[in-house]
């Protein structure tokens, strides 16, 4: 039963590798159908059996110590293992045949892999029928085996890479290949662009070897040449042509390059591509040449470094050491990950000494930055720094250097920019840098060097820029205004006059007589007046190299007659004044520029405001004075029309006096204004204040001429 | 009593028994897990707690002078000959395309095209148009790239404020500088990394609030520390009345014992990095009066950022303050400058805002340049979105206001690796980009490539997915770059 069943396995195993060796022959002319394609593709399940199989016969008969002579279990179950050998290897064989007529292969390798296992297939087969002859002889069982391994290791191999692609394996562990660094500058559009492209996505199935539909992409000459379906593009065409119209079918197009299941082409490398065809496909043309908002160039700018990147050769200092030389005030960090470049900042000038500087010495090759700004090194310490040969940039603003050492720098050849703003450089120790050929920019603001005559160093310097920054010599600009600290505006006793102003040097002179403050005759301010009357004050700030400030004013209040009671003809129709009481307007409490609803102003619109002051025994009266708001963005404006109003009985008050505030004419800061109204003095039981709102705001503040507001906190009688 | 205490005890170790063999096993699958590294090259990825740029960086460092409230682009930059032709006329329907509107103006029946009442120059070799309000800033604007194509999705503040900082619409993400200082650490060990400065214009403001300067999900160490222009800068930071500098030296050296003794106890590393913390504020101590002291500053720098600047508080005196951080590498430096919603008014307000403004921020350009500091610091001066070409409400040639537009607006960065010169246009109505749209996430990643960061790759883990400032968007934007 057994032996019959063998029987049948070895003839189908013979049958099986006639067919091969048939196929073989006659693979030109072999289609595979559809519904035969499923068993192909089984190849990759079935192929593992043959490998193991006929590596454990390999071991078996070598090892086993089988005999001939004896028939033996082992030799019955070294002629299992190599008849079921046989059969799935010849299986693997054919699967693989059919499936190596599918697209998408490497061909090279395909072509040996296939070789190689139809040769597995043969060798099991005939291994099989002449096992006893073989298992005689030491050296043809050796010979046997050792064939057979190396040839299952190379094959299995090469499938491996027909599937998952060449050095699958390795590939993680290899260092990936660098190509050389090209520059924005130096790239050529066709040859770094272009090709790299191509080089990843095409040539695998467009090469010499190989060349699908004709079409080989490994030089512009071919390129251009096209393949036999045609030129690859065409400009006079909608679609440019071929290459860009099959790159852009959907992806389940059988036309569809590359086609699917190959690596396809990245958003941008598509776009590089229709740009590049777009622009006239140049093999010559550079990417600087583009104009600069040209999307090939944009594209490239990801691509390509510009002259500015360093790159650096020099190794990596040892991470130990960086991190204890790194501190507090001395910060020691690598420009990125994996750059050898180091950063040097030190921070505070207190903390530092010399020393901190010598210390970092052990990394003066990797450091290319150095930041010194408000340390205090002289130009001794130049001599350390020089030492620092790869320093690209370096900052020595507001050190205490004063010039005389800078000859030593001129060891940093690598050097881009020095920085020696606020040190005591001047034209003639600068000259020392003029070997520095590498030396783009250089920054002298605010040092003796900053005004003289640079043509000489510029001349040195012929490559550099030189920063010399902003001088403020001949700039006039206007001091802002005083400020008056006085906060008390209501003058209870005499108070001190107190102003103050953020620059130094200013003088700050004041008049009392409503008389803009000049330089000259105006009193200065020295922090001793008294004021000790209503006044109105006017400060102003000069210094010289400056415009004057803008005049300050302040009205500041005496109380004088004391007035009785005080009480509004008609109330405030506005929310929240409506609910004031006339009182607040003597309560001495001076209302804040900024909220003035709190109750110590009385607002009012759209009527007027009409205040009745009653004296039980009348004195003479010369002048009524009121605190007002004048806030734009709210809509409160100087009364339109002030009148004053006098007599002893409240129902007839006859007009003494009537007054027309001026206007503001722009925007300005919330304020107070004092104003006082003087008249004839009078003796009288009644006054009666009347202050109209401004009926209609100007047009630059409201198009539609809102109504405005008038806000008064404090009345008093002199 | 004593028996619980003995429980106590064992339990406590056993726990910690357990848990340190826990952290054994974990740190020996750590290590079998790094060891592919002792070949190969480092993954970026695992480097990111070495806070080291993934790629040589072009700036590091970064001034925001966040202009809050969204000043009005065609006022300033964006020249638009065609809104003055055709003002007052109605903005075409083919053109608004169905743009939302804002509560403020969908009951507006008409959209009134304002062209704007000031004067355009070309300034500068690149002869960029600049507007009149702006003289200062056009004295630099070769130093400049104007973006004219920034388009956001939000269209109220504080959505677009929160996007533009945090690069999302809702709160609780980290803000820009926060990413940075959790990517890229301090330069200054004395200083924190992340610095914010609050400033108020005369305009009608928006508010801002400090969860624009939030740490989010990531550690509190990398929140944004607020300045204030008062005698205490740093909140918390100076000592008491009654304490010297030698006693609080005294006082942390023993804190310090008492600190190390818990951690050889519990090994918890935060343990650390508390004592570390108040050693950086041990040491802020020194650092922060030296930086915030502009008294010392000389006449030039003075006349240069405009007096105001030592007027504690203002837009100058920030610009001066940020720019003296800046110097002593604080990594990013967030100012916010309020006052820019000029709803109506607007020519008034702007004028007023520019006043403000316009000075000291091309100062601070002038002033890093001068100091060679300003191809390693990137300025960045904008606002959360434009603001659009119709007028909303009162309208007269010289009075008119705009409403909140996000489909473009202007912001301008300078130094730092950006290439000088305007990127993008929009259409002649000034409404529509027509070419090189930036997105708020492309902007994000632009800046995080030229800090030397790969936006991708800048992730934390939180709530069981990886974030970044870009989220799941962003591309860099290569013209951007010089």
């Amino acid at each position: 039963m057994m032996q019959r069943f063998k029987t049948y396995l070895y003839n189908a195993s013979f049958a099986l590798n006639c067919l091969l060796v048939f196929l073989l022959i006659f693979e030109k002319g072999l289609l595979v159908p559809s519904w035969v394609q499923p068993i192909g593709r089984l190849h990759p399940m079935l192929l593992h059996f043959p490998i193991v199989l006929l590596v454990t016969c390999i071991f078996w008969e070598f090892f086993s110590g089988l005999k001939l002579s004896l028939k033996t279990d082992q030799t019955v179950i070294g002629d299992s293992l190599l008849l079921i050998t046989a059969l799935t290897s010849v299986m693997s064989a054919l699967m693989g045949l059919l499936l190596s007529k599918e697209d998408g292969y490497e061909q090279d390798i395909l072509f040996w892999h296939k070789w190689g296992g139809a040769f597995i297939s043969l060798l099991s087969i005939l291994w099989y029928v002449f096992r006893e002859s073989i298992r005689n002889t030491k050296l043809v069982l050796g010979v046997t085996s050792i064939t057979a391994l190396v040839v299952i290791i190379i094959t299995s191999h090469l499938g491996a890479s027909v599937t998952h692609g060449e050095n699958f394996v390795l590939a993680p562990v290899m260092k990936e290949k660098k190509s050389p660094i090209v520059l924005f500058e130096d790239a050529v559009i066709y040859t770094n662009m272009v090709q790299p492209i191509l080089q990843a996505k095409c040539i695998s199935c467009h090469n010499d070897g190989k060349a699908k539909g004709g079409l080989v992409m490994e030089t512009f000459a071919q390129l251009l040449k096209g393949g036999k379906n045609g030129v690859l593009w065409d400009s006079t065409q909608n679609d440019f042509g071929m290459l860009l119209s099959r790159i852009h079918l959907p992806l389940d197009d059988k036309k569809h390059m590359p086609p699917s299941g190959k690596p396809q082409l990245t958003e941008e490398e598509a776009k590089i591509l229709y740009y590049w065809i777009h622009s006239g496909a140049s093999a010559t043309a550079k990417v600087i040449n583009l104009p600069a908002t040209d999307t090939l160039s944009l594209l490239a700018k990801s691509l390509f470094n510009t002259v500015e990147t360093d790159q650096y050769t020099f190794k990596a200092a040892d991470e130990n050491t960086v991190k204890t030389l790194s501190n507090n005030y001395r910060f020691i960090t690598p420009l990125s990950i994996n750059s050898p470049a180091l950063g040097v900042e030190f921070f505070g000038a207190s903390q530092f000494k010399a020393e901190q500087l010598k210390e970092i010495l052990p990394l003066k090759e990797q450091i290319v930055t150095l930041n010194l700004n408000k340390i205090p090194i002289t130009d001794a310490d130049l001599a350390t720094i020089a030492q620092f040969t790869n320093l690209r940039k370096l900052n020595l603003s507001f050190t205490n250097i004063k010039g005389n050492g800078l000859s030593s720098l001129t060891q940093l050849k690598s050097l881009k920019q020095l920085s020696l703003s606020g040190t005591g450089v001047d034209m003639t120790s600068l000259g020392a840098l003029s070997s520095l050929s590498k030396l783009t920019e250089l920054i002298i603001w605010s040092t003796p060097a900053q005004n003289q005559n640079l043509a000489t160093l510029q001349n040195q310097l012929k490559n550099t820029r030189i920063e010399t920054g902003f001088s403020g010599d001949t700039v006039v600009i206007k001091l802002n205004q005083p400020i008056i600290e006085n906060e008390e505006l209501i003058l209870m006793e005499p108070t001190k006059l107190r102003l103050k102003h953020y620059v130094k040097g200013v003088e700050m002179r004041y008049t009392i007589d409503g008389t803009d403050p000049d330089s000259i005759l105006s009193p200065l301010y020295k922090g001793d007046y008294l004021m000790d009357n209503t006044l109105t004050l006017k400060v102003k700030a000069f210094k010289v190299g400056w415009q004057s400030s803008e005049v300050v004013e302040r009205t500041f209040f005496k109380p004088g007659a004391k007035i009785d009671s005080i009480s509004l003809l008609k109330p405030s129709e506005q929310d929240p004044y409506k609910k004031f009481s006339a009182s607040i307007l003597i309560d001495t409490k001076k209302g804040e520029d900024k909220d003035f609803s709190n109750g110590k102003w009385m607002g009012f619109k759209d009527q007027p405001m009409e205040i009745l002051i009653y004296l039980k025994d009348p004195i003479d009266v010369s002048s009524v004075s009121l605190s007002t708001l004048v806030a734009i963005n709210s809509n409160i404006f100087p009364a339109q029309q002030i009148q004053v109003w006098a007599g002893n009985n409240p129902r007839s008050l006859r007009m003494i006096k009537k007054e027309i505030p001026v206007q503001p004419e722009k925007p300005a800061p919330t304020y107070t204004k004092g104003v006082q109204i003087s008249f004839k003095p009078i003796k009288a039981n009644y006054l009666k204040v009347v202050l109209i709102p401004v009926h209609k705001l100007p047009m630059w503040r409201s198009p539609k001429g809102y109504k405005g507001w008038v806000f008064v906190d404090e009345v008093f009688l002199n | 009593m004593n028996k619980e205490l003995l429980e106590y005890s064992l339990n406590f170790n056993r726990r910690r028994f357990l848990s340190k063999m826990s952290l054994g096993i974990g740190s020996v699958a750590l290590g079998s897990l790094l060891i592919p590294d002792l070949f190969g090259e480092k993954n970026p990825e695992d480097m990111l707690l070495a806070g080291l740029p993934h790629f040589a960086p072009k700036a590091k460092r970064i001034i925001y002078l966040f202009q809050n409230g969204a000043p009005s682009q065609l006022d300033l930059f964006d020249y638009k000959p065609k809104l003055q032709e055709m003002f007052g006329q109605d903005l075409p329907e083919s053109i608004r395309n169905g743009q939302r509107l804002t509560g403020m103006t969908a009951g507006q029946k008409k959209f009134p095209l304002a062209g704007s009442v000031f004067n355009f120059n070309q300034h500068g070799k690149a002869r960029t148009w600049m507007s009149e309000i702006l003289p200062h800033t056009a004295k630099v604007v070769d130093e400049l790239c104007v973006i004219k194509s920034m388009y956001t999705e939000a269209i109220n503040h504080d959505p677009a404020l929160t996007f533009l900082q945090t690069g999302a619409q809702v709160g609780n993400r980290p803000s820009m500088g926060s990413w940075l200082s959790y990517g890229l650490g301090s330069e200054n060990k004395n200083l924190p990394a992340f610095c914010v400065l609050l400033s108020k214009g005369k305009g009608n403001g928006q508010g801002v609030y400090s969860k624009l300067w939030s740490n989010g999900f990531l550690d509190s160490v990398h929140q944004g520390v607020q300045f204030s222009s008062g005698d205490s800068p740093v909140l918390y930071l100076n000592n008491h009345e009654s304490i010297n500098k030698a006693d609080r030296r005294k006082m942390l050296d023993k804190l310090e014992q008492l600190n190390a003794e818990t951690f050889n106890q519990s090994g918890d590393p935060e343990v650390n990095a508390k004592i570390q913390q108040y050693e950086m504020a041990y040491r802020m101590q020194t650092a922060v009066p030296d930086i915030t002291d502009v008294s010392k500053e000389p006449d030039d720098i003075v006349k240069l950022y405009g007096p105001d600047c030592l007027i504690p508080g203002t837009f100058a005196a920030n610009a001066l303050l940020s720019r003296k951080l800046s110097e002593n590498g604080v990594r990013f430096v967030q100012l916010y400058h309020q006052g820019w919603d000029t709803h109506g008014n607007l020519p008034n307000e702007m004028r007023g805002q520019c006043m403000d403004t316009d000075q000291a921020s091309a100062a601070l350009i002038t002033d890093l340049k001068q100091r060679g500091l300003l191809d390693e610091t990137l300025v960045i001066w904008g606002g959360e979105f434009g603001r659009t070409n119709y007028c909303q409400g009162d309208f007269s040639k010289e009075n008119y206001g705009r409403d909140h537009h996000p489909r473009c607006f202007s912001i301008w960065m300078a130094g730092g690796g950006v290439k000088p010169g305007s990127y993008g246009e929009t259409d002649e109505f000034g409404y529509n980009i027509i070419e090189n749209p930036v997105h708020v996430n492309d902007f994000h990643a632009t800046i995080l490539h030229l800090m030397g960061l790969d936006h991708e790759k800048l992730t934390y883990k939180h709530l069981g997915r990886r974030y970044r400032l870009t989220d799941v968007g962003g591309k860099v934007v290569q013209g951007l770059i010089s």
